[in-house]
Order: structure tokens, then sequence, then C-alpha cells
């Protein structure tokens, strides 16, 4: 995935709303209207988020004129995720030897800063 | 075991947030105190961290430089901006390499919780696109993803 989308996809994952619609297309294909209905926003609003999305590969939208349905597109999604779970891995293992060395140091008895 | 929450709130920044066992001084000495640090901030297995020097003070600066047996190592350096011990080191960093694309500004506070303690850190990069760099090698183009990944992912953005 070249830069520019990836730039696109983090911009368009920044706000809460493109995030909920997301997370709705994740259960199936949607229309416009059905996406419109929880969020208590007009439909043309709605048809605001879904361009961001569209431009940054999250979604795709069907042919069909009337519905245009739209679905989540994978592998946007996968970049930012395989960026995140670098992200957790390294730390996640930082904190695991962490955990290590405060429960030597706690054997050890050696807290003489007083804690909390 | 407490389980590492990472959020990234706006495209410029990523927190961290992880409980851990043991009362806050602790904690904050792990932080402080080469002989502690290079014995856990390695990241991936394989990594050592042969030197490791850290003055906690206003003004004082720190470098760790990471060695793999086969990848090329690679240091950081960080200057200390402010510092509250034990609740709080806010400092500058940067990597000798192209990884974080530019300058961070990297907040720890260490929060009491009960007999515990809660690490929040948080990284601020110099920019959007630097933080993407910082982690380019983590592209993962084009893979499948399952949904529980999604959901995971979508409740990390929130």
């Amino acid at each position: 995935m070249p830069e520019e989308t990836l730039d696109l996809t983090f911009a368009a994952l920044a706000d809460p709303t493109r995030r909920a619609i997301l997370a709705r297309l994740s259960r199936g294909e949607a229309t416009v209207t059905e996406l419109a209905e929880p969020f208590a926003m007009s439909q043309p609003a709605i048809s605001k988020h879904l361009k961001v999305l569209e431009r940054a590969g999250l979604i795709s939208r069907g042919r069909d004129a009337q519905r245009r349905p739209c679905r989540i597109e994978g592998p946007a999604l996968a970049a930012v995720n395989g960026w995140l779970e670098t992200y957790r891995d390294i730390w996640d293992q930082n904190y695991r030897r962490l955990d290590a060395v405060l429960a030597d140091m706690q054997a050890d008895g050696k807290d003489t800063t007083g804690g909390h | 075991m407490s389980s590492l929450e990472v959020t990234i709130p706006t495209d410029r920044e990523v927190l961290t947030r992880r409980r851990f066992s043991a009362p806050r001084g602790l904690v904050y000495r792990a932080h402080t105190e080469p002989d502690l640090i290079k014995r856990w901030l390695l990241g991936p297995p394989g990594w050592t961290m042969p030197e490791c020097r850290f003055d906690a003070r206003v003004g004082g600066s720190y470098f760790y430089r990471w060695a793999h047996p086969t990848e090329p190592g690679f240091a950081l350096t960080g200057i200390i901006t402010e510092i509250d011990p034990p609740d709080r080191i806010v400092s500058r960093e940067n990597f000798d390499s192209q990884w974080t694309g530019g300058e961070t500004e990297v907040t720890q506070d260490f929060i009491p919780d009960g007999d515990g303690t809660i690490v929040a850190q948080r990284i601020l990069f110099a920019s959007r696109e630097a933080r993407e760099a910082g982690m380019a090698t983590g592209m993962t183009d084009g893979m499948a993803m399952s949904f529980d990944a999604l959901e995971r992912l979508l409740a990390e953005l929130a």
C-alpha cells in the first residue's frame, strides 16, 4: 500500500462516526439509509463520511445506482492493524519483562523509595 | 497479568496503558536506573542493550544502544524536559535511524492503583507521516484480517 493511502487511512479512522460505520460494516454490507439510522445524522452527512472512507480505501460501494451498498475493504485496515500490532507486540514484550524485573525487585525487598 | 491498552487518539499520538503489580517507587526505579532498564526495554526477542545511561534530572539525558546477533544495531538519545519522581517523566527522544521519522515527545505517568501502579505512556510524533514512517516495517499489505482483529483494532482506535 502506498504511504499516501496509509495517511488517508489514518485520517479516515481518526473520526468516531467513521469508526462506528466500519464497525457496522464489519457485520455485513449496508446502504446509506441503513447506515444513517443509528447515527441521528442526515444522509448527506453520512455520505460525506462514506466518501472519506472510500477515498482511504477502507470501504467500497456497489455499482447499483439506487442502493450503492457499502462494504468494508480488508487490505487498508490490515495495513493499519499491522502497524498497531507491531507497536503492541514490542511494548507487550517489554512490559512482560518489566513484570519479571519488578517481581525480582520485590523479592529482594529493595523498595526503599516508599512506593505510593 | 494485566493487559496492555494501545490507543491512537489523534493522528500524531500513540497512548499505551498497562498495570503492574508493584508499588510506584519500584516501577519508577525500573524506568530510571540503567541496570534495571537494560533488563526489560529490549523489544523483540534476540535484542540486548549493551549500553544504557540515564541522568534523571531536568536537562539530563539518557542513551540506549541496542544490539542483535544478526541485525544492525541502533540507538536512542533522550533529553528530559520535566521530571517529578515518582510521578512523571517527560522527554524528547531521537533514534539514530529513521525509525520514528524525527523527534518524538514522550510522557510517562506513573499512577498508583491499589497496591499496583499504572504506567501511561504517550508518544507524540512530529507529524502523522512520522508516526507512520516509525512503524513502516509493521505493514502487512493485503493481508486478510479476521473480524476479531478488526473489532480489537476499532476498540483501540476509539
